[in-house]
């Protein structure tokens, strides 16, 4: 026989499970529809078009199904919980992100994607790439800057125990096989001022100032003296910025800033894609007021950015590119007349063409490590 | 549609309970069936053809086997009977062994149940059922539909036609639903994890720590997965005033393979015991005659897990494993102390899986040979230490758990509806955040 309280706690219980599953549902239908999250940086399913033929298909159902999930009321408040009770279960990697020491999150790196035929793939095509070019333009014309991500430089900062990086083996790897002075010796650069801030703490790029030890590695490189700090003006663009890292666990964390690394200048203009306009700024600062800051150092990702500057030297500068090379670039305005950006993952037409028809003089290729051994676009370099 | 998802959730699970309410009596069982049709065809439509062929093939067969059995012509009714096995085992085999079609989710337990039908009827085990609709409802009923447990016709029989849904049993229904899904997202889905890094990457770098904690996550895996699945069908069916049989009795608590066999799936050994080894004359017929039915048996049970060769063999090896303990074993096991069975038990398990969860060859043998020592990539390097560290706690709870040694505590908190909102919190946002989820029956 049942005690009171027995069937007392049997009716909460009904009534609480009952107002959870249809409280959400109602909130789940009414609430409007995220189109594109900036939190995660992309795009949300949405309801999808009811149709018979997506439905005998399933496909409807499996667009459903995406949608219920990316719509869920609350959903970062959610995530913040998982990643609180992972933190609670002593886990110091969550969503491929490492807690690390000293307030960084940083991102793990999969010892097997960076491993891939993919990447085996990219170093032959960037070896064979490099070859060629050098042989176009003359050997102190071609410059490749392949930078470790943070888990590489900042390896001290990682969990205990965690597992060995491989951007280290894969970068003198592919050192070994590019002809000798091409190679840009960014990861030692950074390594001897890993104790800096060359790392966001919430976000998986360099900073400026870590972009700044990377010109200087390429001023190495092209046998120039190195610059100084003191010889650029740092000004503060934001102290609030999370970044992706950040989303991906969706806990609080201490905004890192975003700096800007300048000198007084004679007028420059910077253009994004054919069409576009010209504006007189490397920076948008409007992109400060979205969540994915780092869009302010040359509008973020373009197929094409074409950036004059006021030096008379003839030297047209190809940058092909990842994201790293966004804070990179503003460095160059003082050493080419023209500086074009190219992201093989937009810009669809030929390199070696465009090298031809543009009169290009110089080519530096700046990637991400990580980014350049999972790249399924490196291939257009020969394209 | 599975149940560990938000679209079961917070969209199909609210929709079906209210309609299922809201509805008199008389039309309870058609809701049941209906939603369940609408629950099947949400991961692939076309097969609902299939399942309402299935279930008036097999109402037909039920007519037909009381018919004639009502006018004495047992003859007629055992062809009935052979008919209907020969259907429901040409579905099985077509769609499960031929690789012609993709594998129509749950057909392996709803032909199960529906030969258990058709047996029971001419056995006088069971009354036949006239009403389609209800009987359509207990052949496609969501809750047990996808991963089981197998329930015969006989043991929810008097349910189908008259059952109470009450407070006492819906809660009840929430706690084991809840218990289950919890088992399933939080504990599962988490240690699978573990397993798909350690069994993906190449097993001749595997150090021996590193590849016995990839099969211990593997089996903490499957069974609270399974065991998860079996709470939660369980639960849903008391929300609707069901009793469905249970399904696992902590399995590796076991001492021996014989009693694992007892506490592991124990729907699907009940119903080859009943409908296979008792038949063929289970142990009445002498040692030489059980052994052949045993391994039957067990090479029916191999190949029931799947169309690969390795359940195959992992049939058999459960086969012979049990054969050696009738013979001599298990007489020898009650004079050892406990732990040497639990040892061996274990043992036999683990390795058991190894079989299970490759079903390519060279890489279940080079797992093996990991776990064996036999490929020279050290005793526990770093890796292995560090994937213990980050899964420290959760095998801290998981293990002692998968033994029943929370059960005191669980009991406890049976009245504690803060601590099932609290289980409910976390697999919300689990599953909001799930990047890992996957159904591991789809063979069965």
């Amino acid at each position: 026989m049942k005690s009171h309280a027995d069937i007392r706690s049997d009716r909460i219980l009904c009534v609480l499970f009952c107002m959870f599953i249809a409280g959400f549902f109602f909130v789940s239908l009414i609430k409007p529809q995220t189109g594109f999250s900036e939190f995660e940086n992309r795009y949300m399913n949405k309801k999808p078009e009811f149709s018979l033929k997506g439905v005998m298909t399933g496909d409807y159902m499996k667009k459903y199904e995406s949608y219920v999930t990316d719509q869920f009321p609350l959903r970062n408040q959610w995530i913040t919980c998982k990643t609180l009770t992972e933190r609670a279960m002593l886990k110091s990697e969550i969503n491929g992100v490492y807690f690390a020491s000293d307030g960084y999150y940083i991102e793990k790196q999969d010892k097997k994607e960076l491993c891939s035929e993919q990447s085996v793939k990219n170093q032959e095509t960037l070896v064979t790439f490099a070859t060629r070019q050098q042989e176009e333009l003359g050997k102190e014309h071609l410059a490749i800057m392949l930078v470790p991500t943070a888990s590489c430089v900042l390896r001290e900062k990682l969990p205990v125990l965690a597992w060995e990086d491989v951007q280290e083996k894969l970068l003198s790897q592919i050192k070994e096989r590019l002809p000798k002075e091409a190679w840009v010796d960014v990861y030692r650069h950074l390594y001897e001022h890993r104790e800096e801030e060359i790392y966001y703490r919430t976000d998986h790029h360099w900073t400026t100032l870590g972009a700044f030890y990377g010109y200087n590695a390429w001023r190495e490189q092209q046998g120039m003296e190195p610059v100084a700090q003191t010889d650029y003006k740092r000004t503060c663009l934001s102290d609030s910025f999370l970044g992706t890292l950040y989303a991906k666990v969706s806990l609080g964390m201490k905004p890192d800033r975003i700096y800007a690394f300048e000198r007084p200048l004679g007028a420059l203009r910077m253009k994004l894609d054919r069409a576009g306009e010209w504006k007189d700024s490397l920076y948008s600062y409007e992109k400060l007021s979205t969540r994915d800051q780092y869009a302010v150092f040359c509008d973020g990702n373009h197929a094409l950015t074409e950036i004059e500057t006021s030096v008379k030297n003839g030297k047209h500068l190809l940058l092909i590119k990842d994201s790293y090379a966004h804070c990179l670039a503003p460095f160059f305005v003082e050493d080419f007349e023209r500086i074009t950006m190219m992201d093989l993952r937009y810009y669809n037409g030929g390199v070696e063409a465009f090298i031809k028809d543009n009169q290009v003089t110089d080519v530096l290729l700046v990637y991400n490590m990580a980014g350049f051994a999972t790249d399924k676009f490196v291939n257009k370099l020969i394209k | 549609m599975v149940f560990s998802s938000l679209l079961f959730l917070f969209r199909f699970l609210p929709l079906t309970l209210a309609l299922y309410f809201i509805v008199p009596r008389k039309a309870k069982n058609v809701v049941l069936f209906l939603v369940s049709l609408i629950f099947y065809a949400w991961g692939e439509p076309v097969y609902i053809v299939l399942m309402l062929f299935s279930t008036w093939v097999d109402y037909i067969h039920g007519r037909l086997v009381d018919f004639f059995k009502n006018r004495g012509e047992m003859g007629k009714a055992r062809a009935a009977v052979a008919s209907s096995m020969v259907i429901n085992l040409s579905l099985l085999s077509i769609f499960k062994y031929t690789g012609l079609f993709p594998l129509p989710i749950g057909i392996s337990f709803y032909t199960f149940q529906t030969m258990s039908y058709t047996i029971d009827i001419y056995r006088g085990d069971a009354k036949v059922q006239k009403n389609l609709l209800s009987f359509g409802a207990y052949v496609s009923m969501f809750p047990q539909l996808i991963a089981g447990p197998i329930v015969q016709y006989k043991q929810v029989a008097k349910e189908l036609q008259d059952r109470r849904e009450t407070v006492g049993n819906f809660a009840e229904g929430i706690r084991l639903f809840l218990t289950g899904l919890g088992k399933k997202v939080l504990y599962a889905n988490n240690i699978g994890l573990l397993w798909e890094t350690i069994s993906s990457m190449p097993a001749k770098e595997l150090s021996f720590v590193m590849a016995w904690l990839g099969i211990i996550a593997y089996a903490l895996q499957i069974y609270f997965d399974f065991s998860g699945y079996s709470d939660m069908a369980q639960g849903l069916g008391c929300m609707f005033g069901f009793r469905f049989p249970d399904n696992f009795h902590y399995p590796y608590r076991s001492k021996s393979i014989t009693e694992f066999w007892r506490r592991w799936h124990i729907t699907l050994g009940t119903w080859f015991r009943e409908y296979v080894y008792i038949p063929l004359g289970g142990n009445r017929r002498g040692l030489a005659i059980q052994i052949r039915n045993i391994f039957i048996v067990w090479l029916l049970t191999g190949i029931w897990h799947g169309a690969g060769l390795n359940f195959l063999f992992w049939g058999v090896y459960y086969g012979v494993l049990l054969i050696i303990e009738k013979c001599f074993l298990l007489k020898y096991l009650s004079k050892t102390p406990k732990w040497v069975g639990h040892l061996y038990t274990m043992t036999a398990v683990l390795f058991g899986w190894v079989l299970f969860a490759f079903d390519q060859w060279e890489r279940g043998f080079a797992y093996l040979g990991a776990m064996l020592f036999l490929n020279h990539a050290g005793f526990c390097g770093r890796e292995a230490l560090y994937l213990i560290l980050q899964n420290g706690v959760l095998l801290l709870l998981m293990i002692p758990a998968s033994v029943g040694l929370w059960e005191g505590f669980q009991k406890k908190l049976r009245n504690c509806w803060g601590y099932y909102l609290f289980l409910f919190l976390l697999v919300v946002a689990y599953l909001v955040d799930s990047s890992y989820n996957p159904f591991l029956y789809f063979r069965f």
